[in-house]
């Protein structure tokens, strides 16, 4: 036994070696270059026809409106194709009726009449109207248990004034009600599908939108089709659009460059700085308001400390949170609720924001550690112990960590928690956590978001980090009430420079939506509304699939040969 | 007279028996390859026990500079996505490696073990009720009761190992089973028993001594296992919590920039897999020697 | 008959002890299915206890578990409350994709295992035996997910012949199904190549050793059809109860390399349902693999001692 010297071990050590090298030459170096992938200024004359194949982020569990969750980047973007939403907001971030014909305020801002273009069916043939705005209303949203109960908690009732127009009863005045009908609760479904399906009306959404559901199979791929009956004359363009939840995110980005698909969303810095470098692509991006944030359990000791607060922010670096998650020069450092693109951002705000700078942030904790009525009840001396809690997902526990070493490094003793989603929500809810990774800020009204954060904590559920404080409430209320943009600027600014002494949360860098797509597919971005007002492009990846068409070959060609 | 004599004879009897052993286990006939693999084992624990005395940097101090670079450059192993040396990230990291393969391995030792000597020796109803219990466990995929272990009892590296060594209960309780089986039926536990012996005495000094080595060759490999276990977790994120660096999350950690920068999944996916077939190898080769089939699981 | 019989109820109450034990792990879980349906946006306390009103979560557990069996046993697995879906409709949209990707692992597996098993038995002790060995040893030490990652990197984004991700079924194109499943297929594999490899390799090297194949040497009959008719047959009994015991290994596999190839199958729905605490549709898939196992390893015991003569003696 044992004499021969061939042996396995040995050769195993050889083969891992050479399967070392194969695999570290194989994959194509690719250098960051900016690669020639900007759209053109003008898409050229529409053409009609073409199925159009989309990969989307994930998978969205439910198309029942008030039983789905249509937050993520997928489940938006697919609504657009099956849905219209009632409002939308344009270019300038306004709203506009879209679905609906006109919505109109009477002078308190506390009935909202809300009248609607005759003629719209379902994609069942059902009419949309009045009694099913109504339906909608009461059966899916307004009522204990459904997903979008809290969003709507100030509208009492709506009414049925005549067949096409409703009238919304609000419990106050709120100036930017309109707001509320841009997402799930302004999708109308037909009343008499969901009640025949019953259980079933999740997996086979019927809406007014520009596209039908032939098939889906879940976690693989949704079929749609043109729905010939679309109240926008000559729209949609595409003869079907197949969406496919790819949730890898090189794989989605591979599928691209393959040419499996003609559409990919995504919402990774990382990806994005890939897709720059790539060329025969067209890139479409715009940044959100959305970021990821670090929260703050403002009545756990010690973060209930401003100071505390405080100092853990200024020894953050932002720009190196972002360069971890990839993205340098693609999502600017977020400093408020506000990216540098929204009409709400203020420069002072961000001047005033704490980072980067961690002899304040020593200075700061020295205070709060020598005082002898620390809120955490150690002896004065002692250092400052806090907890964290994140979801195990690769590039959040980067972050996790990369918090971990800038708080470490001021003498902040951090431990890392790794929860599932299913335990971090409860936590959060419940109030029970000390600090979270989180995403805060999202693309609606000022005084939705900031009174959904920051409201008193008994009667608010969404008011995570329990921090209240007078000047917020006394600015919301102007928010609420005040239809000049000047004056509703001035008090977003009051709230965010208070933000930026308080600290009830940190944040990272600004979400960039971009979606990519092979050169033949036209107009991401540049949708209309039915009067030629431009709307408000693409916010988190959510593409109005009504107006995009993509070249045929004939087209193809002829754009190619005037090129040449 | 004559029973000094045999006691004398019986004495060195055992002690030949034992160096007869001995020279089977550790004498010739092992080829270099078995040495190799042991010395890189003997490697990985000293890195393991040594870790915070070995001349290498600060597994968990970011520097972004050195983000994702390559081996031979900054640093000899490359740097990971946070810029942290991974090199220094391998050496802590065998830490975990080594103590949630040994403490989930004896978890699953002892008490699949007990479990599995009581019920070979004491056959009857506990047997059969044992071995249903043991096949219900086993109609559920392992990565499920994984999933829900870790769920209810956290992600400390205790809990891990614990959920990890209860995965290992049947299976040891199994083999220890099967050898307990053959050895029940041997002379000397007859004799034994007929001797009137007490239970436990016989089990502690006839049955024991001659199931631990079976089940102990069989631990080897069972560590191996362990480690691809974890990774396993790891690799869905729910292992040892960070920074605490553990080779399954590295992998992780690598596989988002595997189009970018190879060598941050690469390098720890090859010293893992050198670890594990080490344990195998070596596993395999003591078990041969003592001869334990393990055709009874 | 009398066997079928005297193993019926040990069947029945195996499976009784698993559902039981199902229901418990799964309702057991830290997490509030209602709070997940609702979402981060949604939930108040009111909120949550109208919906688990609505669930039926506010039931004591053993009567939930009654309930749930009594519809189970007529085939209704209830429905999942976040999706809508019937927990039974989904399984069976989904199982396809498992089955499929389950019996190409265990075939490419046993394609690869037998020959090689065979030549490394006949040439026991050769250096080819031991270079086959040390493959197997090697296959045997790499973790199912880091083979999916390293054949993506390969055969994926290296060399381009396989799609990365993605599912095509077989009624759309059956090359295109066929190409989409062979590296995930691949990656499961893997392993169980080189348990079978070894089981079946000390196998035969026994076989060998005994006298009849010494009678058919002895008659002059060629090495191959020792090797095939007169070796082969006998270690195929063992090496089905393997394939029988690993069943649970390949499902557990499948759960992490359907999520990594995005392939709608079972094992990524049951992942993706602990994820969102989807305790129907989890207990649901939990039931039915783990019924699948204690079948499918009954019928191979069943056919076991059927077959093979000795064992039918021996009872």
């Amino acid at each position: 036994m044992g004499s021969y010297v061939s042996n396995p071990t040995l050769s195993a050590w050889c083969a891992v070696v050479l399967a070392t090298l194969i695999v570290a030459c194989s994959p194509a170096n690719e250098s960051i270059v900016v690669g020639d992938n900007q759209p053109p200024v003008d898409p050229g004359l529409p053409v009609h026809g073409g199925q159009l194949r989309v990969a989307l982020e994930g998978e969205t569990n439910n198309w029942l409106p008030g039983r789905g969750n249509h937050v993520a980047p997928a489940a938006l973007t697919v609504a657009m194709a099956l849905f219209d939403p009632l409002v939308k907001l344009d270019h300038e971030g306004r709203f506009r009726p879209f679905l609906a014909e006109s919505v109109t305020p009477n002078a308190t801002f506390d009935q909202w009449t809300l009248r609607l273009r005759p003629g719209v069916v379902f994609h069942d043939g059902t009419p949309l109207d009045a009694a099913a705005i109504k339906w909608n209303f009461d059966n899916l949203h307004k009522r204990q248990g459904s997903v979008t109960f809290g969003s709507i908690r100030d509208i009492d009732r709506v009414e049925v004034m005549d067949d096409l127009t409703v009238v919304y009863h609000l419990a106050k005045g709120i100036v930017p009600f309109p707001d509320m009908l841009t997402r799930a609760v302004g999708w109308p479904v037909s009343p008499t599908a969901v009640e025949r399906l019953g259980d079933e009306a999740g997996l086979y959404p019927v809406g007014t939108g520009p596209f039908k559901l032939v098939e889906w199979r879940r976690d693989d791929r949704m079929e749609l089709q043109r729905n010939e009956n679309y109240w926008q004359q000559g729209l949609p363009y595409l003869d079907g659009i197949t969406f496919r939840p790819l949730p890898d995110e090189d794989a989605r980005l591979a599928s691209l460059i393959s040419g499996d698909m003609d559409v990919i969303q995504t919402l990774r810095q990382h990806i994005v700085t890939r897709l720059r470098g790539l060329s025969d692509i067209h890139l479409y991006e715009q940044i959100g308001n959305s970021s990821g944030s670090a929260i703050f359990n403002a009545q756990v000791p010690p973060v209930d400390d401003y100071r505390v607060r405080q100092a853990l922010a200024w020894a953050l670096d932002p720009e190196a949170l972002v360069e971890v998650l990839g993205g340098r020069g693609i999502s600017p450092v977020q400093t408020q609720y506000f990216n540098e693109t929204s009409v709400w951002y203020s420069p002072r705000v961000a001047a005033a924001w704490p980072q980067a700078d961690q002899a304040r942030a020593r200075q700061l904790l020295e205070e709060y550690i020598n005082d002898p009525l620390r809120s955490d009840g150690l002896a004065p001396g002692e250092p400052v112990s806090v907890e964290m809690m994140c979801l195990p997902e690769q590039s959040l526990i980067d972050l996790a960590q990369m918090y971990q070493a800038f708080w470490s490094a001021v003498g902040v003793n951090v431990r890392l928690r790794q929860i599932e989603q299913a335990t971090q929500i409860q936590s959060v809810i419940s109030g029970d956590y000390m600090i979270s990774c989180w995403r805060t800020s999202n693309e609606q009204d000022p005084y939705i978001i900031l009174s959904n954060d920051f409201g008193q904590p008994d009667v608010q559920p969404l008011n995570y980090t329990n921090f209240t404080h007078p000047v917020i409430d006394e600015n919301v209320e102007i928010l609420r009430l005040e239809p000049d943009f000047d004056a509703r600027y001035a008090a977003v600014e009051d709230i965010m420079m208070l933000l930026t002494e308080q600290v009830p949360n940190t944040w990272t860098g600004s979400t960039p939506a971009a979606v990519a797509v092979q050169p033949r597919v036209r107009n991401i971005m540049g949708w209309t509304f039915p009067d030629g007002t431009l709307g408000d492009g693409m916010p988190v990846a959510q593409v109005s699939w009504a107006q995009v068409w993509m070249l045929d070959d004939a087209a193809w060609q002829a754009e190619q040969g005037a090129v040449e | 007279m004559r029973s000094k004599l045999t006691d004398t004879g019986v004495v060195r009897s055992r002690a030949q028996g034992f160096s007869a052993a001995a020279r089977q286990v550790f004498g010739r006939g092992f080829g270099p390859g078995f040495w190799v693999a042991a010395g890189w084992l003997v490697l990985v624990a000293l890195c393991a026990v040594f870790a915070d005395w070995l001349p290498v940097n600060d597994p968990l101090e970011p520097v972004i500079a050195n983000r994702l670079n390559g081996p031979l450059t900054t640093n000899l192993l490359g740097a990971d996505g946070l810029g942290r040396d991974i090199l220094a990230r391998l050496v802590h990291g065998s830490r975990v490696s080594v103590v949630i393969a040994l403490s989930a391995v004896c978890i699953g030792m002892v008490i699949g073990g007990t479990l599995g000597v009581l019920a070979g020796y004491f056959r009857g109803h506990f047997e059969r009720g044992l071995m249903a219990v043991l096949d219900v466990i086993l109609a559920f995929p392992w990565l499920v009761l994984l999933l829900a272990l870790v769920a209810f009892i956290g992600q400390s590296l205790m809990a891990i190992s614990v959920a990890i060594g209860f995965l290992w209960i049947p299976a040891y309780a199994r083999v220890a089973r099967a050898n307990t089986l053959s050895v029940v039926q041997r002379e000397y536990v007859l004799a034994a028993r007929a001797m009137g012996a007490s239970t436990l005495r016989i089990l502690l000094r006839e049955v024991l001594p001659n199931v631990i080595l079976p089940v102990l060759a069989y631990g080897l490999v069972a560590m191996g296992l362990v480690i691809i276990v974890e990774s396993a977790l790891a690799f869905l994120g729910l292992s040892v919590e960070a920074p605490q660096p553990t080779w399954g999350g590295m992998i992780s950690e690598g596989k988002r920039h595997l189009a970018t920068a190879v060598h941050v999944a690469l390098v720890p996916s090859v010293t893992m897999f050198l670890t594990v077939l080490s344990l195998n190898y070596v596993g395999d080769r003591l078990r041969s020697r003592f001869d334990v089939r393990g055709s009874n699981l | 008959m009398r066997l079928l019989t005297r193993k019926l109820p040990w069947l029945l109450g195996t499976l009784f002890a698993v559902s039981f034990f199902t229901f418990m792990l799964v309702s057991l879980l830290p997490g509030d299915p209602a709070v997940m349906i609702l979402g981060a946006g949604g939930v108040s306390p009111e909120a949550v206890a109208q919906l688990r009103l609505e669930l039926g979560l506010d039931r004591p557990l053993l009567v939930r578990y009654f309930d749930w069996l009594g519809n189970a046993l007529g085939g209704d697995l209830g429905r999942s409350p976040m999706t809508g879906q019937s927990v039974t409709d989904a399984i069976l949209s989904r199982l396809p994709v498992t089955i499929q990707l389950g019996v190409m692992a265990i075939l490419i597996a046993l394609v690869l295992a037998i020959p090689l098993a065979m030549v490394s038995a006949y040439f026991a002790g050769s250096r080819l035996d031991r270079s086959i060995s040390g493959v197997g040893f090697a296959l045997m030490s790499v973790p199912g997910f880091m083979m999916a990652i390293f054949l993506i990197l390969i055969f994926a984004v290296g060399l381009g012949w396989f799609p990365a991700t993605g599912w095509v079924p077989l009624s759309v194109s059956p090359t295109a199904n066929l190409r989409s499943a062979i590296l995930p297929a691949m990656s499961l594999a893997m392993i169980e190549l080189a348990l079978y490899m070894r089981l079946l390799r000390t196998d035969l090297i026994d076989t060998l050793q005994q006298d009849y194949i010494t009678l058919a040497r002895a008659k002059g009959l060629p090495n191959w059809l020792i090797l095939t008719r007169h070796a082969l047959r006998p270690s195929s009994f063992s090496l089905m109860t393997v394939v029988g015991l690993q069943l649970g290994g390949v499902i557990s596999g499948a759960i992490i390399v359907e999520e990594i190839f995005a392939l709608p199958g079972v094992g990524r729905l049951l992942y993706q349902s602990i994820l969102q605490r989807d305790l129907l549709m989890v207990q649901g898939i939990v039931l039915f693999i783990a019924t699948a196992y204690v079948v499918v390893n009954f019928l191979v015991d069943l056919c076991y001692s059927l077959l093979d003569p000795r064992v039918r003696y021996a009872e």
